[in-house]
């Protein structure tokens, strides 16, 4: 189903899980060809968005997310600017939307005039805006597109918008370094795939704790709501039913990574000349290295349009699909920053990854203006493991082990096992490790009494520095996980890059027929809610500001409402 | 002996807050280099010392004691108190107590006379000795903290007896036998062609109320030392030799002492054993002084370093030079017990940085546990602490009450404070949260109100208390902090 890169897998922090993980990924394979890496405060940015810097003997290079200063500052604004970065795409040929941009200055009825003459279906988006927010896609005809326009520049007020075609087809996201394509990926909605035995409730438990497994997700549950009873409901399911072995059930009707859809790795499967497009799109842009390209492909025709270009776009769901290949986007532009270090290969030695955590900490406190992580063992290099048994616990053993591994500059670290006994995982020079082999192995502290000392083998990654695990973790998702998911909430916005369709919000609900009764109750709920609030609102003396928001909340979900009908 | 006044009187700008929970040789490190940072240096940890500079590390490990402080003209790489200007050779010579001892005697300094001995053969010891005549002091060579020293031992039978407990304590180390001098100990801190400040060390000691007990006053003493930063980790515990002292002079544990009644629970003056700190650079005579300065400039490239030195009791004006060290501990200066603290930290910093000397200094400190955390598990290898904030600082703070937990408020107060250039924290406080914003600007902190009432996506404020915005004072920790 799916084939994670090795040198990756166990290699990535608690802390630098999700959105983080793109500059994790990038900063390791610099790190580990032996590049100077440090990471730099400037303006307090989000964990996900810190500045880090690669260096080897004749250059260094800034990054942020995957964008490196290669790219000029003049690239990045063209592709801010969606409307701009068409022009320039156009100007090379290569196939995007027909539209038009309209500041704030210009009245709706101009707006509607000109979505008129360029004919339906078509999709408005705020001109400047990231991520899905204010995308709707599919606008088939007048009345619905009035209320779309009117959504998007006065209720979420983006006041710049773009009218365009819509193009109906396979939705890509292609990463292209140079001029290559190194990775492409399209999204499912979140589903489960039966086995004829258990129920969907089962499936769907299972399925989370697969993709808790994925560093490039946070651990959150796909949230069992109305929006899933509803699509299950139109599949003739409820959570309880079992579907047939291989049956595909889906469960939401958005696609985004965050709600619980699927991305799927589909690079060996896309065209050269579908390829040809991104790369074409990339080399459009003056100033521009590398960057994630949204199209939308005619698998049948053969052709895709350009939808947008992200200069500083997420890596990682290349990194970890949920379906498909891997696909090796950090090396891509490491070899592509630093091409002399091109044939450094690191992955027949024993391999390390670094902490995040403190990293993060020490820039998020704000004292510490730079960071610079500590290079890699060096030279003649060995991961070894031993399995310590007797009277080892509470009697200052792995306070012993720790110093000794210090003294010798090992990395890894001494962790309880469930059965009582200790296992140490040492990393590091050669020789160094052949006298930890013997201290081991013939020496403990006064008070420890070791029964037999067994040699395992070490193959996975092994953390820089030196620590005691407490209970049983895979050394990976060690870390202060309770501090981690603090830090997180901050970022908890909106996922992805794909636009929002109002086709796919809209589906569950254009099917009617025996969904009455649902929709009634939902709406009964609602009431209920509604009350309670105002229940509250009139015990609690609100704040004025407080108050307006509330309000502009309700106006859009009233809207929403409107426009989902 | 001793009353409430002349209880110890620490510097402002490094009160117990500022450096709460460093202690150790951490402590040291901390103060040299918080006082060059607040003068806007540039300031930078390592894990290890760094291919550009290899100081003599005593053995001792480096994560939170390796430093480097830079302006724009020049840089210079501190270990602990000691800075790059006092050469690797001058260490060298300052372990060896004997040849310390004959660098100074060519440079005339008056030291004490005694010999070298390989190994404890009691009969070369004890005829040298008879020459020499008691009392004398035997001690380690290249030992320190005061172990294996022994002071004032007065004829043969002593010398014997301490012979023997060397011999059975496993001291690897040449011995050094010499004349005892009597008569006041100080531990002089020196920098360039001045004393920056002069302690006596008197060995640990209890005073009586007319009340409490032996045990209750050696309990109320660690109680004071504990809110020592210096003496925190050094009290003073009951053990043989205290008892032995005890009964000498016929007490036990339970007695009562006499109101203002001082008894002596030690031989040896160390800090470290439970001894007091007294500054006395203003008892030292000029005479004396200059012995000091003199002493440093006899040994090649060690413009500072404290220096050990007896007082010759009948003449002010006469001391005999113990031995130099060059990693000498400033805490003890800066945290005495009795008298008022030494700016040891300023005096360096004025040395290896003249130009800085007239600077504004900020009241601003940095979380240096935090820092040390990261460099001790060896995950960095080096950090550059943040700017140092300069002009004067206000200080604002709000209460805010509402859904403000759990929802990334205090994660978003944290965030847009420090890009607005703000320190200070958010705390989580009953139902509420307080937070506290720390700027340069007061209107800045006037309108963080706007921010506070917004909040995360998933917060909602109802209510804002604030306070007046006032003038910073006193010293206050930079970066935000969330408190939970």
């Amino acid at each position: 189903m799916k084939k994670w890169l090795s040198h990756l897998e166990s290699s990535i922090p608690e802390a630098a899980r999700g959105y983080s993980l793109s500059a994790y990924a990038i900063a390791l394979e610099g790190w580990r060809r032996g590049l100077k890496l440090k990471f730099i405060n400037e303006n307090y940015r989000r964990k996900s968005e810190l500045y880090y810097s690669l260096a080897s003997d004749i250059r260094e290079h800034r990054f942020v997310v995957s964008r490196g200063d290669l790219t000029t500052r003049e690239a990045m604004d063209i592709c801010k600017n969606k409307h701009t970065a068409k022009q320039y795409l156009k100007k090379a040929g290569v196939p995007a939307p027909e539209g038009e941009n309209f500041t704030k200055e210009v009245a709706d009825e101009e707006i509607i005039s000109y979505a008129r003459k360029l004919g339906y279906p078509l999709v408005i988006k705020p001109n400047d805006g990231t991520g899905g927010t204010g995308v709707i896609a599919n606008i088939k005809n007048e009345e619905d597109f009035k209320q779309a326009l009117s959504y998007v520049r006065y209720d979420l007020g983006f006041q710049n918008v773009i009218v365009e075609q819509y193009f109906s087809g396979e939705d890509l996201r292609i990463y292209v370094v140079g001029d290559q394509a190194i990775g492409a990926f399209t999204r499912t909605r979140a589903n489960v795939i039966g086995d004829g035995k258990n129920t969907i409730r089962s499936l769907l438990k299972m399925k989370m704790k697969e993709r808790d497994k994925n560093p490039a997700l946070f651990k959150r549950p796909i949230k069992i709501d109305q929006e899933m009873h509803t699509v299950l409901e139109e599949q003739g399911y409820t959570l309880e039913s079992i579907p047939e072995k291989d049956e595909r059930v889906f469960l939401k009707a958005k696609g985004n990574v965050s709600s619980g859809g699927d991305s799927v790795d589909v690079t060996d499967d896309i065209s050269d000349e579908i390829k040809a497009v991104a790369i074409k799109a990339v080399k459009a842009i003056p100033g521009l290295e590398n960057a994630g390209i949204d199209l939308i492909a005619d698998i049948d025709k053969n052709t895709a349009v350009v939808l947008e270009i992200n200069s500083q776009a997420s890596i990682r769901n290349h990194l970890f699909p949920m379906v498909g290949k891997a696909r090796d986007i950090p090396k891509a532009i490491i070899d592509y920053y630093f091409p002399e270090t091109k044939n450094t290969d690191y992955k027949d030695k024993p391999l390390y990854f670094f902490e995040f955590q403190d990293i993060w900490e020490a820039l998020r406190d704000g004292y510490a203006y730079e960071y610079v992580v500590p290079s890699m063992p060096k030279g003649d290099i060995t991961s070894t493991r031993f399995i310590v048994d007797g009277t080892v616990r509470g009697v200052g053993y792995e306070n012993w082990i720790r110093i000794r591994a210090r003294k010798l500059q090992l990395n890894g670290y001494v962790k309880q096992l469930k059965n009582g006994k200790l296992s140490v995982v040492v990393s590091g020079n050669t020789e160094n490790i052949d006298k930890f082999r013997k201290i081991i192995n013939n020496r403990a502290p006064e008070k420890a009494e070791v029964t037999s000392v067994q040699e395992r083998v070490r193959k996975s990654p092994v953390k820089m520095g030196f620590e005691i695990i407490k209970n049983e973790q895979s050394t990976a998702d060690k870390g202060s996980s309770k501090k981690s998911t603090s830090s997180i909430n901050v970022n908890d916005t909106v996922d992805g890059y794909f636009p929002v369709k109002i086709d796919d919000v809209r589906k569950p609900k254009k099917k009617k027929g025996n969904k009455k009764s649902t929709s009634k109750s939902t709406t009964t709920k609602k009431v209920q809610k509604e009350e309670s609030k105002l229940k509250r609102q009139n015990e609690i003396s609100q704040t004025e500001k407080g108050r307006s928001k509330e309000n502009n909340r309700k106006k859009r979900k009233s809207i929403l409402s409107l426009l989902f009908k | 002996m001793f009353t409430e006044a002349k209880r110890a009187k620490f510097l402002s700008h490094l009160d117990r807050e500022v450096v709460k929970g460093i202690r150790g040789f951490s402590l040291e490190a901390y103060l040299v280099a918080l006082e060059g940072w607040r003068r806007g240096l540039e300031l930078k940890w390592y894990k290890n010392e760094t291919e550009l500079c290899k100081l003599d590390r005593v053995r001792s490990s480096t994560q939170g004691k390796f430093f480097s402080l830079a302006n724009n003209k020049k840089l210079h790489y501190f270990f602990r108190s000691r800075g790059d200007m006092v050469s690797n050779e001058a260490v060298e010579i300052c372990r060896n107590k004997q040849l310390t001892k004959e660098y100074l005697k060519k440079a005339g300094i008056p030291v004490p006379e005694g010999a070298v001995f390989d190994n404890i053969n009691e009969d070369k010891i004890i005829s040298y000795t008879k020459k020499l005549g008691f009392p004398v002091v035997v001690k380690p060579l290249t030992g320190s903290m005061g172990k294996g020293v022994y002071v004032n031992i007065n004829n043969e039978a002593e010398l014997l007896r301490v012979l023997g407990e060397l011999n059975s304590s496993n001291i690897n180390d040449q011995l050094l036998v010499e004349k005892h001098y009597p008569g006041k100990e100080y531990r002089v801190y020196v920098v360039g062609d001045d004393v920056a400040g002069a302690v006596n060390r008197i060995p640990a000691n209890i005073i009586g109320d007319g009340v409490s007990t032996v045990s209750e006053l050696i309990e109320q003493k660690n109680k004071m030392r504990k809110k020592n930063p210096y003496l925190a980790r050094k009290p003073i515990n009951i053990d043989f030799e205290v008892c032995n002292m005890l009964q000498k002079v016929g007490y036990d544990e339970n007695s009562i002492l006499k109101r203002g009644e001082q008894i002596f629970l030690r031989e040896k003056s160390n800090l470290s054993s439970g001894g007091d700190s007294i500054e006395a650079t203003d008892d030292l005579s000029e005479e004396v002084k200059s012995t000091a300065i003199k002493a440093l400039k006899a040994l090649p490239d060690i413009p500072h370093a404290g220096v050990d030195i007896i007082v010759n009791p009948t003449n002010n004006d006469d001391a005999v030079v113990l031995e130099i060290n060059a990693t000498a501990e400033i805490a003890l200066h800066v945290y005495p017990v009795y008298g008022e603290a030494k700016d040891i930290p300023a005096k360096i910093i004025d040395y290896y940085f003249p130009e800085t000397t007239d600077n504004q200094k900020s009241n601003a400190y940095f979380d240096f546990k935090s820092v040390l955390e990261p460099l001790k598990t060896w995950a960095t290898e080096e950090i550059k602490i943040s700017k140092t904030p300069s002009d004067r600082y206000y200080v604002k703070k709000y209460y805010v009450t509402g859904k403000v937990h759990k929802v990334g408020y205090m994660t978003f107060i944290q965030r847009k404070a420090l890009r607005l250039g703000l320190f200070g924290e958010a705390k989580k406080s009953g139902e509420g949260v307080e937070v506290t914003v720390i700027g340069t600007e007061p209107e800045i902190l006037e309108q963080f109100k706007e921010i506070c009432y917004k909040g995360s996506r998933r917060s909602k404020v109802e209510e804002i208390t604030e306070t007046q915005t006032e003038i910073m004072k006193g010293p206050f920790q930079i970066g935000f902090k969330k408190i939970l």
